[in-house]
């Protein structure tokens, strides 16, 4: 147990660099616009004398990485900035929104390893019969397929064609919230089945699971007590880069869904050039990869136990 | 006269090593045989040719954008195969046009993509020590990350436009070759480091160079496929949310993002489009997973 | 045969054969093995002679595309059914010579070993081919099979020993899947060669122990359970069995983890070890132990053990008979001095003499000449006849058999012909 603790720790404070990277790029961003920096930063009808004020108030003519501080300290204080079309802290309008992309990342993911989890012990299990070769087509094509036009197609058949679903919004109870969900849901179980598949045919060739079936253990034991949860290892490991997938997927999903979650609200802010809501939102984002990519590195360690030495 | 000596002794060991022909000539022998990166290489090289073609092909020329209210948003028929858009241009056209902008997108910002990570990979493993703490720290910092945020926050900041695409993407997507590289890097140099402690410096390097990039060829043309793939992918989630290519260009994601306007009156719009970049996306797919089974021995633990 | 001694196990013309896209590996070519009560058997040979395809045959846990083409494996067989069965075995043989040669050529040509192809397709002899063969003196395993089996069905009910009345009822080769379970880790265990990969690395040692015991003995009592692995484990000579229990096979030594493994296999009192290259894997110095702990282990519960080894220095110190084998095929049995004292098959000789001695002054190693023959086309003579010193044209026709040069001592070699020989198409 203690060695848990300790490793948790650890990679907390690993976590550290990444959230202070993801921080720095939000904040080099304001410096790679095209123009002045301070006009991103200024509502669209604007007098000098606001373009002024905004750049004392940054500190825009101050050094590089006086800006940065000032930025690090404003974040700490959790400002983010004031939206230039809709007055609001940048703040509290993203994290109204918070939930509604929480909701659908959940629900997402359980989708994802729902579908895949078992597709890909199933395929394993029957490795080069009809059922492993059509699961295999099916992942192939599913990872090809981006995002953004499945759920298009997904909209065309369902909403448009057969009216059995809405168009989008978040009003619809819980209709509204099925093809989102199963769009970003498909798309990741792909990834899931294909890594399922191949970490399940790689632990049943180790010499252990010959052994127990030497010590007389019912064939169902050996697959799904030892194998299992051997080979759940590596996916538990790829949970990291999933929520990553999901976080940029669920930007695209929610535009076309008018799903109104953190995604959505990015791509409003880029259609109406408001900077200072596009980095926030890029920011929290982020902060959601470093969470899933700790909170995946943690249930790996408590899955594995070789780990929590290193 | 002991330079001279040392290149000849060089390019022995370079031979030796096997060298780029040989493995350049095994990939193709044993990829001929496989049905993946036949079908991958026949989708690719059809849409490589589209995209040379298209200002030569009997069709449409979308840049000289004609808006033909007459023709709005036909269905598809024997004159416009794929109908017409909303401003009443042939979506056909449209859609060969726009091979040209993903393909060259995703080409030119893998291949940034893989000399930023190559570089860095390299350097991380010959120079060793603190150099690659930070520079190994910063490809995981990258790996991490998903591209299509990063590009995405670059493309937001940097504004719509063709470059700013490709440099969006290229810094965000190296993580992956940087990886590649450091670790075949670190490899050898484990294995040569015995016999070059005698002689450090320029033979060092020049081991890493002539061992490693020839022994890598393999692996880079995998995930190059693969990022292709991903770039094209990620180029065109970037184009629909309008962050990517400028609305004037005919590219796939443009085209969607209006089509979903029109989703109601017009299906062909959004179906179009996205089966063609379905199908170019699945055939660097392909190339890259059918390379990657041919030389699976060498293979082993990369993640996909 | 030994008199006054019961088998354990007796494998009869054993076929394990590998079906491949490009042909049919043959890894078992028709074994005759038989281990005593009591006994320790060392079967030795290359990589590849087909060692651990006998142990995995036993079990019969062959892998894909593996399969037990034919034979019979005799376990724990009562002396009453063994000899009633023994009788019918001699009527069948005494029919099949009562035949005349034409009736025994085809009956050789469709009861004979059947030689397969690519996947697995089974060839038929042509009619010339037939008619060139020379049909063996004994008759053909699957042929007293057959013969066995359309008794079994005659046999009248107070004829019968026990339940089990079939004749061939303690064949391995005839139980259910489930009896198999039943028998693997409680009458026959086996050990593996490498102990790091011989446990699953994500459960702890003392849960795997649990797992058998609870499995086979039926023990579900928290605290019995947990007395029966701490005693098991300080059999195998452990010494902080309870600390112990609670690690991860990652965090035990290479020794240590043999141990564990020795603990798991004879922990539910098996009948029969099976030992494969037990020590291979481990430290020079951890060797020695470890073997002593198996040969103590193993007279003290009062099992059989089967050691697979290439290494001549393991079965002299360890085994009571040995087993030499090449080529899928058992070239010479004897008792371990004996063999020692008086090798009598080339491959043997080869074996001893390449095995440098303490004490002994060399110039050169001595090698056996040449390498493993392939084994996906059948051999019609002696599998060793290219590395051979002493080879005839005898060796290369027709496959010797095993003959008894001296009491308990068997050779398959035609220079020590027992009268008659096995003549393949």
């Amino acid at each position: 147990m203690a060695d848990l603790i300790s490793y948790i720790v650890r990679k907390l404070l690993l976590a550290i660099p990444v959230v202070l990277l993801a921080t720095f790029i939000v904040f080099l961003m304001l410096h790679l616009t095209q123009g002045d920096p301070a006009l991103a930063l200024v509502p669209p009808r604007h007098t000098i004398a606001d373009v002024e004020e905004v750049r004392e108030k940054y500190g825009l003519n101050d050094p590089l990485y006086t800006q940065y501080g000032l930025f690090l300290w404003r974040l700490l204080h959790g400002d983010m900035g004031t939206s230039v079309s809709t007055f609001t802290s940048v703040s509290s309008l993203v994290f109204q929104k918070l939930p509604m992309t929480l909701e659908l990342m959940a629900i997402g993911l359980t989708i994802s390893y729902s579908i895949g989890i078992p597709l890909g012990i199933l395929s394993a299990l029957r490795q080069n019969s009809v059922t492993d070769r059509g699961v295999m087509v099916f992942t192939l094509v599913a990872y090809a397929m981006p995002s953004f036009w499945l759920g298009i197609l997904l909209m065309l058949l369902f909403a448009v064609k057969l009216h059995w679903l809405p168009l989008g919004g978040a009003v619809g109870g819980f209709a509204s919230i099925i093809l989102p969900t199963v769009t970003l849901g498909l798309g990741n179980s792909a990834l899931t089945t294909r890594m399922m598949r191949s970490s399940m045919l790689e632990v049943m060739r180790m010499d252990y699971i010959t052994q127990l079936r030497s010590r007389g253990l019912p064939e169902r034991e050996v697959i799904f007590k030892h194998g299992l949860k051997n080979a759940i290892l590596p996916v538990i490991t790829v949970i990291g880069l999933d929520i990553g997938w999901f976080v940029g997927g669920a930007v695209v999903v929610e535009t076309i869904f008018s799903w109104p979650g953190i995604g959505r609200l990015v791509y409003e802010s880029i259609l109406r050039d408001d900077f200072p809501v596009v980095q926030g939102c890029i920011l929290i984002l982020a902060m959601f990869v470093v969470a899933g990519n700790l909170i995946a590195d943690v249930l790996y360690a408590i899955a594995d136990p070789r780990v929590r030495l290193g | 006269m002991m330079f001279r000596k040392r290149l000849n002794n060089l390019m022995l060991s370079w031979k030796s090593s096997g060298g780029f022909k040989q493995t350049a000539l095994e990939i193709v022998s044993r990829g001929s045989r496989n049905p993946m990166v036949a079908l991958g290489t026949t989708i690719i090289i059809v849409m490589v040719a589209l995209a040379i073609l298209a200002p030569v092909l009997p069709i449409a020329d979308p840049t000289l954008s004609v808006i033909d209210v007459e023709e709005r948003l036909l269905p598809p028929s024997g004159r416009h195969w794929f109908g017409t858009d909303n401003v009443g241009q042939d979506v056909f056209s449209r859609v060969i046009w726009g091979t040209r902008v993903s393909l060259t997108v995703a080409s030119l910002a893998i291949f940034f993509s893989l000399m930023i990570g190559v570089t860095l990979g390299l350097m991380a493993g010959y120079f060793g020590g603190v150099a690659d703490y930070i520079i190994a720290g910063t490809i995981d910092l990258f790996w991490t990350f998903p591209a299509f945020l990063l590009a995405l926050a670059f493309a937001a900041a940097l504004g719509s436009s063709l470059v700013n695409v490709i440099l969006a993407i290229s810094v965000s997507y190296w993580a992956g070759f940087g990886r590649l590289m450091r670790g075949q890097a670190l490899a050898i140099r484990e294995r040569q480091f015995i016999e070059a402690s005698r002689a450090l410096g320029a033979k060092n390097w020049r081991i890493m160079f002539t061992h490693v990039l020839p022994n890598c060829i393999a692996p880079l043309t995998v995930w190059a496929s693969v990022g292709v793939a991903d770039a094209i992918t990620i180029e065109s989630s970037l184009s629909f949310l309008g962050a990517g290519t400028p609305p004037s260009t005919p590219s796939w994601g443009n085209m969607l993002n209006l089509g979903m306007q029109y989703i109601g009156e017009a299906w062909w719009v959004v179906t179009f489009p996205g089966v063609i970049l379905l199908i170019t996306v699945l055939g660097f797919n392909l190339l890259g997973d059918g390379l990657r089974d041919v030389l699976d021995p060498r293979m082993k633990g990369m993640r996909r | 045969m030994m008199p006054g001694r019961t088998p354990i196990i007796e494998i009869k013309s054993l076929r394990t054969q590998f079906i491949l896209r490009e042909g049919t590996v043959t890894a078992l070519d028709g074994i005759d093995l038989t281990i005593y009560e009591n006994e320790s058997l060392g079967i030795v040979g290359e990589t590849g002679c087909g060692k651990s395809m006998t142990a995995f045959s036993v079990l019969r846990l062959v892998p894909s595309p593996g399969i037990i083409e034919g034979g019979n494996i005799f376990f724990k067989e009562p002396k009453e059914v063994r000899n009633r069965r023994l009788r019918y075995v001699a009527d069948a043989q005494a029919w099949y010579e009562r035949q005349t040669l034409e009736k025994r050529r085809e009956l050789f040509a469709t009861y004979g070993p059947r030689p397969r192809g690519r996947k697995g397709r089974v060839w038929r002899y042509a009619r010339d081919e037939i008619k060139k063969m020379v049909p063996p003196d004994e008759a053909p395993h699957r042929l007293i099979m057959a013969h066995l089996s359309l008794i079994a069905k005659e046999i009248p009910d107070s004829d019968t020993v026990g339940k089990d009345a079939a004749l061939c009822a303690f064949d391995l080769l005839n139980r259910s899947h489930d009896y198999m379970r039943g028998v693997r880790g409680k009458q026959i265990s086996m050990i593996f060669q490498d102990p790091s990969t011989s446990l699953d690395p994500v459960f702890t040692v003392g849960f795997q122990l649990g797992e058998v015991i609870s499995l086979h003995q039926n023990i579900y009592d928290e605290a019995a359970l947990r007395k029966k692995i701490l005693d098991v484990l300080r059999l195998v000579r452990i010494a902080a069995p309870e600390s112990v229990t609670k690690q991860y096979p990652h965090e035990l030594s290479g020794g240590m983890k043999q141990r564990v493994m020795i603990a798991l296999a004879l922990s539910c009192n098996p009948s029969l070890l099976i030992a494969d290259e037990p020590t291979t894997a481990l430290d020079v110095t951890i060797q020695a132990q470890v073997l002593r702990l198996l040969k103590d282990l193993v007279k003290g519960v009062g099992s059989s053990m089967m050691l697979i080894t290439h290494n001549l220095g393991i079965v002299a110190e360890t085994c009571d008979r040995v087993c030499i084998m090449y080529a899928g095929r058992i070239v010479e049995e004897a008792g371990t001095l004996e063999l020692f004292g008086k090798p009598m098959h080339p491959y043997t000789q080869g074996l001893l003499t390449a095995f440098p001695k303490l004490g002994e002054q060399k110039e050169e190693l001595s090698v056996i000449r040449g390498t493993v023959p392939n084994l996906m086309n059948p051999f019609p003579g002696c599998s060793f006849v290219d590395r051979c010193d002493f080879a005839t044209d005898q060796c290369r026709r027709a496959r010797p058999k095993m003959a008894e040069v001296a009491p308990g001592h068997l050779v398959a070699c035609h220079l020590y012909p027992s009268g008659g020989e096995k003549d393949n198409a």
